[in-house]
């Protein structure tokens, strides 16, 4: 018998070796790209030992990184803000018992269950100016439209934020719902008891319970907003203009399109220690209210 | 007694906000039936303006997408793919959840936290590097390479969410089972195994659903031999124009799978969104 002792490590094993080919040497590999210069495209330099070069010119020369960090944490605050106001607010209006409920929620959690890439193609098909719904919908309430909402750098990126929220915002409803029915019923009749308002019980009562729940929420969504690219890649490719360039298409351009190798790892670098620490966020959060449960 | 009354005779008010909200579902979900009409249409009717409502449904689309195209093979591969990643996820994945839920670690915590990285990272992050040494092994527009690349970001999912089921399990079993005399690998298969299966079946369920949907893994590592259905998709925008009729067609069967799994496994979508999380 082998005992407990290794019997744990043992049952780890594939996992981590897994993890370790696919996740630590790639990894490893970007790391050590991200200290050289490598340019598919100007092979003159290519090999040479940049040491921090790359992260040099990325944070204080690169106005287009900057660029793109600055349009993905505008897009990801409006997203992000709007998909909680509206899908908690769904769920507080739907957070009673009626006939047809369930067929109500799953049919509207849909939208983000669908691959994204379908979802961006449905999107530019609505969104064509000669054929597509939306457009024929704007054109008919009497809003002249001159060229798509998708081709002008003005309404490009606004259009984008709507898809997403249009995909998202049942993420927030359905964990918000869950949370509403997951409530203690204590509080609620000491408060009544008390003679708060309804407001004033939302507030002292329901939002302090809700508030592990809302976090977790909002941290998941942040981390997906964040890494927002199979929608960009095919409704915009990050045009006009750079106008759409989301930070994990400007990555993949650098890397895929440029070919610019060494930058682009140090790109990906960069935004990887961001996730990372939105990431350690969510699992404090979480390995908390597990502590609070037990 | 007041929740009765409310479920009798409803206040005019609560009847507005449950039509807002169900206008609200609806908005959620009329881009899919108008593609759904799309891809019954013909390549006339598609470019009618305004949309025809009423008109005679074809089945042209899928007819050129999956018998004259490519998209057969498309739909193969994503099969062969999903299916082989998601057994291989769920074979290690909750061996290792196991692990986490009844055997001390040594930095269980950071092993842990470890994991679910590989989850939230980008596949941007490490698309270029795994590109080379995918070119190198001969890995590269191959099944089994996908299948490995979809593994590695279900795992993660899959021992997360199966350390929570198995951590359900009271304790109490095991130590009787123990005591009986069965060794350690005969608890868990003979009496962990049977009592976690809903848990497995959820967790491949979810395995199943975002292995179908993955995109830039799959555009990345494939040509056309494992080029899955998400690839596919943006390959009938051409130069020449696009083939919206086929592209609806194929949007319309990426996504009624998923749409039954939502409807079947609606109990569990917030324990698979939230990683376990959030326990319903």
């Amino acid at each position: 018998m082998l005992g407990r002792k290794y019997m744990g490590y043992l049952l780890l094993v594939p996992t981590l070796a897994l993890l370790v080919f696919l996740s630590i040497v790639p990894f490893v590999y970007a790391l050590i790209l991200s200290l050289r210069h490598l340019n598919l495209k100007i092979p003159r330099l290519s090999g040479q030992f940049a040491a921090l070069e790359n992260f040099r010119y990325l944070m204080r020369e690169d106005a287009e990184f900057w660029h793109s960090m600055g349009i993905t944490v505008l897009f990801l605050v409006v997203v992000v803000g709007i998909e909680f106001l509206l899908g908690f607010g769904l769920a507080l209006l739907l957070n009673r018992e009626f006939r047809g409920k369930r067929i109500l929620v799953s049919l509207a959690v849909i939208p983000m269950m669908i691959a994204p890439v379908a979802v961006g193609l449905m999107w530019r098909v609505a969104l064509n100016y000669e054929l597509g719904i939306v457009t024929y919908l704007i054109k008919s309430v009497g809003i002249p439209l001159k060229e798509a909402l998708l081709g002008t750098s003005l309404t490009a990126l606004p259009t984008l934020m709507i898809i997403d929220i249009w995909q998202w915002t049942p993420f927030i409803f359905l964990i918000m719902l869950a949370g509403l029915h997951s409530l203690p019923k204590e509080p609620y009749e000491a408060a009544q008891v008390d003679g708060a308002s309804r407001w004033q019980i939302f507030r002292l009562v329901t939002l302090p319970l809700l508030k592990p729940l809302i976090i977790i929420a909002l941290l998941l969504r942040v981390i997906d907003a964040f890494k927002t690219f199979d929608q960009v890649y095919i409704l915009t490719g990050g045009g006009p203009g750079n106008a759409t360039d989301l930070v994990c298409m400007f990555a993949y351009r650098t890397n895929f399109k440029i070919w610019n190798l060494g930058y682009g790892a140090s790109v990906v670098i960069v935004i990887f220690i961001i996730i990372l620490i939105v990431t350690a966020l969510f699992y404090t959060v979480t390995q908390k209210k597990e502590e609070e449960v037990t | 007694m007041e929740q009765t009354v409310i479920t009798s005779k409803r206040h005019p008010l609560e009847i507005a906000l449950i039509c807002i909200a169900a206008f609200i579902v609806f908005l959620e979900v009329a881009p899919f039936i108008w593609v759904v009409l799309m891809s019954l249409k013909s390549r006339l009717d598609i470019f009618e303006i305004p949309p025809k409502w009423i008109f005679k449904p074809i089945l042209d689309n899928y007819y050129n997408a999956f018998v004259d195209g490519p998209f057969s093979k498309y739909l193969l591969n994503s099969l062969i793919i999903d299916s082989s990643s998601t057994l291989l996820a769920i074979t290690i994945g909750t061996l290792a959840a196991y692990a986490f839920s009844r055997f001390t670690i040594f930095g269980a915590k950071h092993i842990f936290f470890f994991i679910l990285t590989t989850r939230m990272c980008p596949p941007v992050v490490v698309a270029l590097p795994l590109f080379i040494i995918y070119s190198k092994l001969k890995l590269y527009d191959t099944h089994i390479g996908v299948i490995l690349v979809h593994t590695i970001f279900n795992l993660a999912l899959v021992v997360w969410l199966m350390r929570g089921f198995f951590d359900e399990i009271p304790q109490e079993i095991d130590q009787a089972a123990m005591i009986d005399g069965h060794s350690e690998w005969t608890v868990f298969r003979k009496f962990i195994l049977p009592l976690a299966l809903p848990g497995i079946v959820v967790s491949a369920m979810f395995c199943l659903v975002f292995s179908w949907n993955e995109f830039l893994f799959a555009l990345i590592l494939t040509q056309f031999d494992a080029t899955t259905l998400p690839v596919g998709i943006p390959q009938l925008v051409t130069s020449r124009g696009t083939y919206w009729g086929q592209v609806a067609a194929v949007g319309v069967v990426i996504t009624l799978p998923v749409l039954i799994f939502a409807l079947v496994f609606h109990k569990y979508l917030v324990r698979g969104l939230t990683f376990g999380a959030v326990k319903t």
